[in-house]
This record gives C-alpha cells, sequence and structure tokens, in this order.
C-alpha cells in the first residue's frame, strides 16, 4: 500500500500543534450549543403546548405571577455577561489582553448574578410547581436552564482562570502534550462564545415566554 | 505490592464510591423532603432515589479521576490531551484517553448487557409458553418485557458507534486520535452506571411502561422508574456525547488527500447516527427531566387533570423516538456497505446515491414522529402529513438497498462470515421495511397498532438489521482489534442458527398480530398457543446461537489464540493496512490518501494510502 515513489508526508511533531485542537474546540462548541438548543427547546415546546391545549382550564391560574422585577434583573445581566464577553473576545483579537481579561470577569460576575437570581426567583415564588401548566413549566425550565448556566459558567471560569495564569507559568514540556497550550486561550474563547451566546439567547427567549407574554 | 494497584483512579474506586454515594445521596434526599406534603403522601421517597442515583454517578466519576482535569484547568493548569497512562491491563479499567482501549471497553459492555436483555427475552418467551399466566404475574411480566425493552434500546444505541466507531474512525480518516479523548472516554464510562443503575429497577419495583416510558403510568409507578429515567437521560447523555466527538473528529481531523468523496462509507453512517445523536438526545435528556420533575416535586407537565397533557410526551418521547431507530439502523447501513465490496471484489456501486441515501434517512426521521401517535387523538388532518413523510423515507432507505444489489451485481462474491451477516441483514431489514410501509398507513396502522404485528415489524428492523450488523462487524473487525482469529465453523454455525431461528421466532409473530395477539400481556387467546410454543421454542434455538458466539469468542480469544494476519480479507480499507496490533499512534507519519477506498478490481488502482515517510536519499538530496 504504501509507495516510496508517493508524496511527501510530514512527519508527527512532537507535540500536537494548537491549530489541531483549535479546530476542535470550534466544531464541538458548534455541536454542544445544537444540543443545549434542542434541550432548551423541549421546554418551549412544553410551554406552547400547554398553552394551546390549556387542559381543564389550569393552564395558568390567577395567582401564578413570579416576580418581573427580579425576571428583568435576571435577563440584564445575562445579557450584560454576553455583552461583556463580546466585548473581551474583541480585546482579545486586538492582542489587548487586558481589556480581555477585566471583560472576562464582569462577564463571569454577571453570569453568577443570574444564576443567584434564578435561585432567589425560586426561593420567592408566591405559587408551588402544582399551579397548573404554566407553574411546571416555569419551575422546569428554570432548573434545566439553571443547571445548563452553571455548567456554561463552568466553562468561562476555566477560561478566565486560564487566562490569568497564562502570564504566570512556563509550561514544562512534561506537563502538557501540547506545543504552547496557552495560545489556545483565544481560539478556545471563539469557541465558548457560541455556546454561551446561545445560552444568552434561550435566556432572552425564556423571559419573554414567562414574564411577557 | 500487586494490591497497591487497585488503589487509586479506577473502576474499583470508581464503585466503592459509587455505592458509598449512593446511601449518601439517599440520606441527603430524605433530609430534604422532611415536610414536602408531595413526597409523604405515598410510601416512596422519589427525591430520595434520584438523588442517590445523583450522589452514585459523582462517585463513580470521581473515583475513576475525571474530575480531576476540569478541575486543574479551573485553577489555570495548562490543557493537555492524553491522560498519562501505563500499559498493560489495568488501562481497560481505567480512564484512559486511547480510543483503542474504548472501543474494546464498549465491546464488552455492550456484550454483557446484550447478553442480559437477551436472557429477560427467553423468560419472556417462557411465560408466553401457555396462554395463562404461568412463571410471572401481570406486574413481574410487564417489567421484564420493559427491562428487556429499554435495556436493548438504550445498550444498542452504542452498540456500533460505542465499539467500532471509536476503534476504527480515526484510524479510517488517518489520525492518531478523536478529537477529545477524554470526552470520549466519559461516554464509555456512563455506559456501566446507566446499565446497573437499569438493572436496579428490578429491586425497586420494577417499571411498568415499557422502554417508552409513557405518562402519566409513569408518574404513578413504583421506584423502578426512578431507575428507568435516570438511566435512561445517562445514555442520552452519552449519545450527545459521542455525536459530538464524531462529528469533530470526522470534520477536523482527516487525513490529505481524504476528501469527502474519498470517505469511507462507514464513516458516512457514522456522521449521520451523529447527527441524529446530538439533535434527538437532548430533547429526550429534557423529556425524561420532566418526568423526574413531575414525580419528585408534582409538577404537572402531563397530568391533564392539573394543566398538563400526557400528549406532550408522546410528542417529546417520539421526537427522540423514532430518530433513535436511525441510530440503530444508520451504522448497520454503514457496516455492512462497508463490508460488500469487500468481499465482492468490486467498488461500492452508486457511492454518491449511498451517502445521499443516508442524509435524506437523516433528514427526514425528524419529520415522521407523530405516526407513533396514529391512535393516540391527534388532530386528524396530521395524518395524512405523517403518512406521507413516514411513506417518503423508504425512499432513500431503498437507496441502500440498491447500492447493496448493485455492489453484489456481477461480483466475485465470497461467503465468509461478515458477508453472510451482511446478507442476512439485507433481507431481514426488507421484511421489517416493507411492514414499516405497511404500519405507515394509517387505517393499516389502526388495525394492528399495539399488536404483535408492530413487535415483529420493529424485530425485523432492530435485530435483523442492526444486530445481524453488528456480528457482521464483530466477526469483520474484532480479529483487527484483539491480533486473533475466530474459528470459522463455530461462527458458521452462529450465523445458520441465528438467521434461521431469528426468522423462525418472528415471521410467525406476523400472523399471531394478525389474529389479535396484544404485547406486553402474558395472557392470550388459547387458540394461538401453538404459534406462541413454536415461536418460543424457536426463540430458545436463537439464544442458544448466542451462546454458539459467547463459546467461540472464549475459545478463539481466549484458549486457542490463533493470531490474525494484519489484512486478513485482503480490504483496501485504512485500518487493514497499519500493523495488527494497530501501534498506539496507530501510523508512524501521518498517511497521504492517494485513492478511493472501493477501487477493488480497478485495474492501476493506485493503493489507498502512503504510509510511510519515504526513505532518505543518500547524500542528502530530495527523494
Amino acid at each position: 500500500v504504501s509507495s516510496a515513489d508517493g508524496p511527501l508526508v510530514a512527519p508527527f511533531a512532537e507535540f500536537e500543534p494548537p491549530e489541531i485542537l483549535a479546530r476542535n474546540l470550534q466544531v464541538g462548541a458548534r455541536m454542544m450549543a445544537a444540543a443545549q438548543s434542542f434541550a432548551l427547546l423541549a421546554f418551549v415546546f412544553a410551554y406552547f403546548y400547554l398553552r394551546t391545549l390549556n387542559s381543564n382550564g389550569d393552564w395558568r391560574p390567577k395567582h401564578v405571577d413570579p416576580s418581573g422585577g427580579i425576571g428583568v434583573a435576571m435577563v440584564l445581566c445575562l445579557v450584560g455577561c454576553g455583552l461583556a464577553f463580546a466585548y473581551g473576545v474583541q480585546r482579545l483579537g486586538d492582542g489587548t489582553e487586558r481589556g480581555w481579561r477585566v471583560a472576562s470577569i464582569v462577564s463571569l460576575a454577571l453570569g453568577v448574578a443570574a444564576f443567584v437570581l434564578i435561585i432567589v426567583q425560586f426561593a420567592s415564588i408566591s405559587f408551588g410547581p402544582t399551579s397548573g401548566g404554566y407553574a411546571s413549566v416555569f419551575v422546569g425550565w428554570n432548573a434545566f436552564y439553571g443547571l445548563n448556566l452553571l455548567l456554561v459558567l463552568g466553562w468561562l471560569e476555566t477560561l478566565v482562570a486560564q487566562s490569568l495564569h497564562a502570564h504566570t507559568q512556563e509550561v514544562a514540556p512534561e506537563t502538557s502534550d501540547i506545543a504552547a497550550p496557552f495560545e489556545l486561550i483565544r481560539p478556545a474563547a471563539d469557541a465558548f462564545a457560541v455556546v454561551l451566546y446561545t445560552a444568552v439567547v434561550f435566556g432572552l427567549i425564556g423571559y419573554v415566554l414567562l414574564f411577557v407574554v | 505490592m500487586r494490591w497497591r494497584r487497585l488503589i487509586g483512579f479506577n473502576a474499583l474506586t470508581a464503585f466503592v464510591l459509587g455505592i458509598g454515594g449512593y446511601f449518601l445521596g439517599h440520606w441527603v434526599g430524605t433530609r430534604i423532603t422532611i415536610g414536602m406534603d408531595s413526597q409523604l403522601a405515598t410510601d416512596q421517597n422519589d427525591l430520595a432515589f434520584f438523588m442517590g442515583f445523583v450522589f452514585a454517578l459523582l462517585g463513580w466519576l470521581i473515583g475513576l479521576g475525571f474530575l480531576n482535569y476540569p478541575l486543574a484547568r479551573m485553577i489555570g493548569r495548562p490543557p493537555a490531551l492524553r491522560e498519562k497512562e501505563e500499559a498493560g491491563a489495568g488501562r481497560y479499567f481505567r480512564l484512559c484517553t486511547d480510543h483503542k482501549v474504548v472501543g474494546l471497553q464498549y465491546f464488552v459492555t455492550i456484550l454483557l448487557f446484550f447478553l442480559i436483555a437477551g436472557l429477560n427475552a427467553m423468560f419472556i418467551r417462557a411465560e408466553l409458553l401457555t396462554p395463562n399466566e404461568s412463571l410471572w404475574n401481570a406486574n413481574q411480566y410487564l417489567s421484564l418485557v420493559s427491562l428487556h425493552g429499554t435495556m436493548m434500546l438504550m445498550m444498542m444505541s452504542a452498540a456500533i458507534l460505542g465499539p467500532f466507531a471509536n476503534y476504527f474512525v480515526p484510524i479510517m480518516i488517518g489520525a492518531r486520535r478523536m478529537a477529545f479523548p477524554r470526552l470520549e472516554s466519559l461516554s464509555f464510562w456512563l455506559v456501566p452506571p446507566a446499565g446497573l443503575i437499569m438493572l436496579s429497577a428490578v429491586a425497586l419495583g420494577g417499571f411498568p411502561t415499557g422502554w417508552t416510558g409513557y405518562a402519566p403510568l409513569a408518574n404513578e409507578a413504583r421506584a423502578g422508574m426512578d431507575a428507568y429515567l435516570f438511566a435512561f437521560a445517562l445514555i442520552g447523555l452519552s449519545m450527545t456525547i459521542v455525536g459530538t466527538n464524531m462529528i469533530a473528529t470526522v470534520l477536523t481531523m482527516r487525513a490529505p488527500g481524504l476528501t469527502w468523496s474519498r470517505l469511507p462509507i462507514f464513516v458516512w453512517g457514522v456522521i449521520c447516527t451523529s447527527i441524529l445523536m446530538v439533535l434527538a438526545a437532548p430533547v429526550l435528556f429534557s423529556t425524561l427531566a420532566m418526568v423526574a420533575l413531575d414525580r419528585t416535586t408534582d409538577t404537572s407537565f402531563f397530568l391533564a387533570s392539573a394543566g398538563g397533557s400526557p400528549f406532550l410526551y408522546d410528542n417529546l418521547f417520539w421526537f427522540f423516538g423514532h430518530p433513535e431507530v436511525y441510530i440503530l439502523a444508520l451504522p448497520g447501513f454503514g457496516v455492512v456497505l462497508e463490508i460488500l465490496p469487500v468481499f465482492s471484489r468490486k467498488p461500492l456501486w452508486g457511492y454518491r446515491l449511498a451517502v445521499a441515501g443516508m442524509v435524506g434517512v437523516t433528514l427526514l426521521s425528524f419529520m415522521v414522529w407523530q405516526h407513533h401517535l396514529f391512535v393516540s387523538g391527534i388532530n386528524a388532518d396530521l395524518r395524512p402529513f405523517y403518512m406521507l413523510t413516514t411513506e417518503l423515507i423508504s425512499i432513500p432507505t431503498g437507496f441502500i438497498f440498491l447500492n447493496g444489489l448493485g455492489t453484489l451485481w456481477r461480483g466475485r462474491i465470497r461467503f465468509t462470515v461478515p458477508m453472510l451477516f451482511a446478507l442476512a441483514f439485507f433481507s431481514n431489514f426488507l421484511i421489517g421495511g416493507l411492514s414499516g410501509v405497511f404500519l405507515s398507513d394509517v387505517p393499516s396502522d389502526v388495525s394492528t397498532h399495539g399488536s404483535y404485528f408492530v413487535m415483529a415489524h420493529f424485530h425485523y428492523t432492530i435485530m435483523g438489521g442492526l444486530v445481524f450488523a453488528l456480528f457482521a462487524a464483530t466477526y469483520y473487525w474484532l480479529p483487527k482489534m484483539t491480533g486473533l482469529k475466530f474459528n470459522e465453523l463455530l461462527a458458521k454455525v452462529h450465523f445458520w442458527m441465528m438467521f434461521v431461528f431469528f426468522n423462525l421466532t418472528f415471521a410467525p409473530l406476523f400472523a399471531a398480530g394478525m389474529l389479535g395477539m396484544p404485547r406486553r400481556v402474558s395472557v392470550y387467546a388459547p387458540r394461538l398457543q401453538g404459534i406462541n410454543i413454536f415461536v418460543s421454542i424457536s426463540a430458545f434455538l436463537l439464544g442458544v446461537s448466542m451462546l454458539v458466539f459467547l463459546v467461540n469468542l472464549v475459545y478463539s480469544m481466549v484458549i486457542a489464540r490463533v493470531p490474525a494476519v494484519a489484512n486478513p480479507w485482503h480490504s483496501r480499507g485504512l485500518e487493514f493496512q497499519v500493523p495488527t496490533p494497530v501501534p498506539v499512534t496507530n501510523f508512524e507519519t501521518t498517511p497521504v490518501i492517494q485513492s478511493d477506498p472501493y477501487d477493488y478490481g480497478v485495474p492501476d488502482a493506485a493503493p489507498v494510502a502512503v504510509l510511510k515517510a519515504p526513505a532518505p536519499v543518500p547524500g542528502g538530496g530530495a527523494p
């Protein structure tokens, strides 16, 4: 099968070049965003299905009314989280690493604030999960979205930690099999942006469905 | 000290922490529910069971060391692709980032759960020897049926992708590894706890819903239902991870020269399956989460009396459930189309048509789910649309048959064991597919729904299709994976017994269904006893054929250990051009693909790839 007359082939590098991992991250992140979307779309479908059906007239009894203030605050935090991250990625592209670090930390802080507000919302609602279709979707959405947001924030925290430590440590060859591992921060941020923006968009959709319409 | 090797991050630690985690979680769940009226009103605490499963999973993953790397990254440690791994059998019981180890881990695990689920089938057929309750009462029988169906569907989702795609896709595309090696290992290590938790359902009172888990019955079932929900959700998670990893690997890590039109057809099958996994499995996860919320926090997603709807469950479940059928079938298509050219010594006929067929099935599979709801009271105006889309899907499936027949036509066919299984796939799947067209028509579906006719149909597609393809893949690729040959006589005995008794088991069930025998109940009309005795005896002999396989596996791989040559089938597949056993890095240098993988019998066909760097020219000039 092999042929001595064939074209030249490059020997493997001793370490994996970061470009390969960057490409993997781009594709992997898009797949994760797609999976995240379909998982959350199941709840959006449930919302419309149960609202349209209004079984037994129990879609949304009158007393079922979550706090709009907390909802607004949560969605503002989410949008702020996304915008701060977008700004940070832009700065990273410009080579302004300080700007990226500050923006990513702000983004993380706003994301955590949004997560905390979901918990506060849960603790303060005046109705229980047993109060009909809307209440079920409300509880299910917030629990599931909150868990999803927590995982997304875990990834964001990893990016922040990587950025903060990139300048403080030398990478010994035995600690990584990737050539220049900290060069991955930029492509990792680009890849993560897709996942974060998807989460923010679904946060907005959730807000519109549960608080506005 | 050998025993010291047992301490550390491995399956034993994981098992111990998993058991401990379960009891801790159960205790925490019990504490949380103190004062919760909804849980105290019943004699079982579902939240405690769920918390137990969550903590057990956490303990399992901690014990295997899956949290070490993410936590290290979260405190700023640099990324690395692989774990530091030692050679030896210990790798098979640890987090291992070698895709070949993961493939073999999957093979053994899937086989184990397949045999357990198959044993359930034997119990079911033993009960059906008589028309009245004999061995099991109605609840026990229903639990057996549920466990059989769920374990088969859950575990067989990864039956081909788990062992064979993990092992061979990187090699087939000329890569050294999967895109995300740790995720690959995670996708496997979620499977054993899922299987064990599913088995624990027996101890928790079983579950009566079958593999579909229909609500609101699911809301009312015993704690075994909690095990079903958690285990199936874990499999959904595993499927999503597998799909993501496969797509990323094929998209980004192909060797130079491996254009889309040279991609092995098996890899196309894997890509299509992966798309379905990434998009459908998350919906399953969310749906099961809704049922779990109904059971633990008293939401009412599926209770019509409280603002919910059981039809919501039907829609969401089958949005996953029907693509799931193709998650099972598409890798089978890939396997048989990969095998046919090798043993026909002809190029694959209509390569692009085959790809179009697989992509067509993938797209259409998301548009047919409501045919499962024809008798569930859906809007009558929707029926023709879903009838049409369901009938349409037989067209791209027909492409695959055309490809197979075109490849066989005037070929120099060698009736090896993998080829026999591949040919049997076609005849079985044809019967399954044609009866599927029959069932897609609303009038015939209404009259046969819930009968053994449907049961015979899906066994012809899933067992006749997927399981025969699985054995074709096993006999084709396992010698490459293990470096050892199968005993051919035993393999042929296995094939003929399985083929004959498979058909004798399931073909009469079409008739039983038409005569009105319902699924999922052990009591049937006495006039059907004769046909049931015949089917049960055939099923037992089908079970014996699995024992023949098992004997062959143990004899060939453990006792006889006859070495297999690197390319026993004279295949042009890239995976057969590397040495056996396959080196850790797969290739010495990046291979350069220079021709199609199916150019059998093509005069002057170039070798499929250049695998080695040219030797340096004396004097230092360019080679």
